[in-house]
């Protein structure tokens, strides 16, 4: 009897096995075709093991020169995504992510970022003596989690995408077991982290109850459909906002990044202050095209009212609580790297302003995303060049504190006259790309008809320069009692005036960089 | 039963996750409301998928409940690291980042 059941059962088996071997070629093929577009995603995942292991059959002293592997592998990575070019337009992997110009300049974006962050470990001396393969390693996984993150079109692919950056992130912040600063940061993090993806899952399985799919863009469409449970969509979005907030650190979830920014290594703070953020606003920004596509991001009627709910204005809400928290908890700040984390709680709100303008009604406006992409660019550069020239300073001084920083223009003149321009940036005034870039974003919200939301971000620019101009004043006008020259290897100033180019080119030739954003496809999420 | 049953209990223990999370100062505890509220999320993915009759919320649970035992690896090795240099596993004694 017991044979006969066995024996049934392989049957039923073969049967199944005959079955795919039917459909199983064609699968197979379409999996295979679509690894081409893969190709900078592959590279990273061989990257990471590639780090891990070579790392075990390296001496510990020598640990550290895992860097110029990491570095080698983003950089190929990099070389095959510009390779690969901007014009795609296709889903891969059945609909899981897509191939678009969108999704290439945000991994772009975030090589070049990682480019710049690996040359930052490499100068950081509280790793000396680790094993840094396991950094690396987590590294280009966390990278490679927001690649999936930026690309992603089915909310598996994207909820996936979004914890395998978070998961790498937590360790990373707590890089450094022995240094109690980053484990509470550290355990920070992981609880507001988890938290955040505990809500999002939850407004996640909503939308999938309301809409009953997973694609972004069934997702976007079904809303139409059930608009009549307002509320219900109010709390989705909101609860899938908390994820999303969380990563680009927006109002009310912001609290938890000044504790990490300052607990973590400064290098990583550096990556999770611009690169993480960075990802965050893709899948904001792929999430709400999808909505404004569909039309339901803002549907007003020929009598001027408003059906469902008004995604603008809440964006809008958000965006002005974000930049009116971070500008005035920064105004009050001794330790540079926490005074940067508020301020990049005050950018991500301005970069919401975008968001809040994502549908122009105004001929020939600015569509905000491209406004947002814009200023990410520009703000890759100037805060990371700015948290350079902190982990330089911290590095010689062994200080994070303001102090430091006094009669620093006489000290290191490059290192005074590169933070006094990437502050200058990050305030937002000519000739840098700050400024070109929140031009941008608030002539995105003025042809939008939202005047309020332009007249709060001015407000909280001229706060800002309270902060910001303290710092140059520090620097310029006041004597320290330390007057010996801080000395610079040729590699580090060069590393320095690398980043100063960029920040100055995107506010005077910014041209060429807006007709290439405005050209860019974007696949609807 | 209808699918009206299940999601008041999914609803019930995501509410009783997120006010675990935020009445209770153990971390360990905290972790463990956190992981109510995403077997909360879980079960509504698992109502709906039977509701729709699709697969693929049936799916996304799993990666939930793969994701949420990393997390779990992932949170407790930190809280090991803190419990050995602070001796304490209570939120409101990690207090040195300030501002």
């Amino acid at each position: 009897m017991m044979f006969f059941a066995l024996s049934k059962q392989a049957g039923q088996i073969a049967v199944t096995n005959a079955d795919v071997q039917e459909k199983f070629p064609g699968l197979v093929q379409e999996i295979t075709s679509n690894l081409g577009a893969f190709l900078p995603e592959l590279i990273l995942a061989v990257g990471v093991m590639w780090v891990i292991m070579a790392d075990l059959f390296t001496r510990r002293e020598r640990s550290r020169r895992m860097g110029f592997h990491a570095f080698a592998f983003v950089a190929v990575a990099l070389v095959s995504v510009i390779c690969h070019g901007f014009s795609g337009d296709q889903e891969l992997f059945r609909g899981m992510i897509v191939d678009d110009g969108f999704g290439a300049f945000f991994k772009v974006l975030l090589l070049v970022g990682t480019l710049i962050c690996i040359p930052m470990v490499m100068m950081t001396r509280s790793f000396d003596g680790r094993r840094m393969g396991e950094f690396y390693g987590l590294l280009l996984g966390s990278v490679l989690g927001m690649f999936l993150m930026v690309t992603a079109k089915n909310m598996i692919m994207f909820f996936l995408g979004i914890e395998f950056a978070s998961y790498t992130s937590y360790l990373l912040t707590g890089y450094l077991k022995g240094d109690r600063r980053g484990a509470e940061g550290a355990l920070k993090y992981v609880i507001y982290g988890s938290v955040a993806s505990g809500a999002m899952a939850y407004g996640l399985s909503l939308l999938y109850g309301l809409t009953g799919s997973l694609d972004m863009a069934d997702v976007a469409q079904g809303l139409i459909v059930s608009r009549t449970t307002d509320v219900t969509v109010l709390i989705a979005g909101l609860l899938c906002f908390a994820g999303f907030g969380y990563k680009i650190a927006a109002f009310p979830m912001h609290f938890w990044s000044p504790d990490v920014y300052e607990g973590a290594p400064i290098p990583f703070t550096a990556f999770l202050s611009v690169i993480s953020k960075a990802a965050g606003f893709a899948v904001l920004l792929r999430f709400a095209e999808g909505m404004v596509g569909t039309g339901n991001w803002e549907l007003t009627l020929s009598n001027g009212d408003v059906v469902g709910v008004d995604w603008p204005l809440v964006v809008g809400v958000i965006s002005a609580l974000t930049m009116t928290v971070g500008n005035f908890a920064a105004l009050f700040q001794r330790n540079l790297k926490r005074l940067l984390a508020y301020s990049s709680i005050a950018h991500a709100g301005y970069l919401l302003m975008g968001i809040a303008a994502l549908a122009p009604g105004a001929e020939n406006a600015i569509p905000g995303w491209q406004a947002i992409l814009f200023y990410l660019v520009a703000y890759l550069f100037m805060n990371l060049g700015a948290f350079l020239v902190v982990s330089i300073i911290a590095e010689k001084t062994g200080r994070e504190t303001l102090d430091a920083y006094r009669g620093l223009g006489s000290r290191s003149a490059l290192l005074s006259v590169a933070l006094g321009i990437f502050l200058i940036s990050l305030i937002g005034l000519p000739p840098t790309g700050g400024f070109t870039g929140k031009v941008q974003l608030i002539k995105a919200v003025v042809d939008d008809g939202q005047i309020w939301l332009a007249l709060v971000a001015v407000v909280n620019t001229v706060v800002s320069v309270y902060y910001y101009a303290r710092i140059i004043r520090l620097m310029f006008l006041e004597e320290s009692d330390d007057t010996s020259k801080v000395p610079l290897s040729a590699p580090v100033s060069a590393f320095v005036v690398l980043m100063i180019v960029p920040v100055l080119w995107l506010g005077v030739f910014f041209g060429s960089t807006v007709d290439f954003i405005r050209d860019l496809t974007l696949t609807l999420g | 039963m209808g699918t009206e049953a299940y999601l008041i209990v999914a609803s019930l223990l995501f509410l009783i996750g997120a006010s675990g999370f935020l009445l209770r100062r153990n971390l360990l505890v905290m972790f463990m409301s956190i992981e109510l509220m995403l077997n909360g999320a879980a079960l509504l993915f698992v109502t709906f998928a039977r509701h729709w009759n699709r697969m693929d919320g049936q799916i996304f649970v799993f990666f939930i409940i793969a994701l949420a035992a990393a997390e779990a690896a992932v949170g407790l090795s930190i809280l090991i690291a803190i419990f050995r240099l602070k001796h304490r596993v209570n939120a409101d004694e990690l207090s040195e980042l300030k501002g």
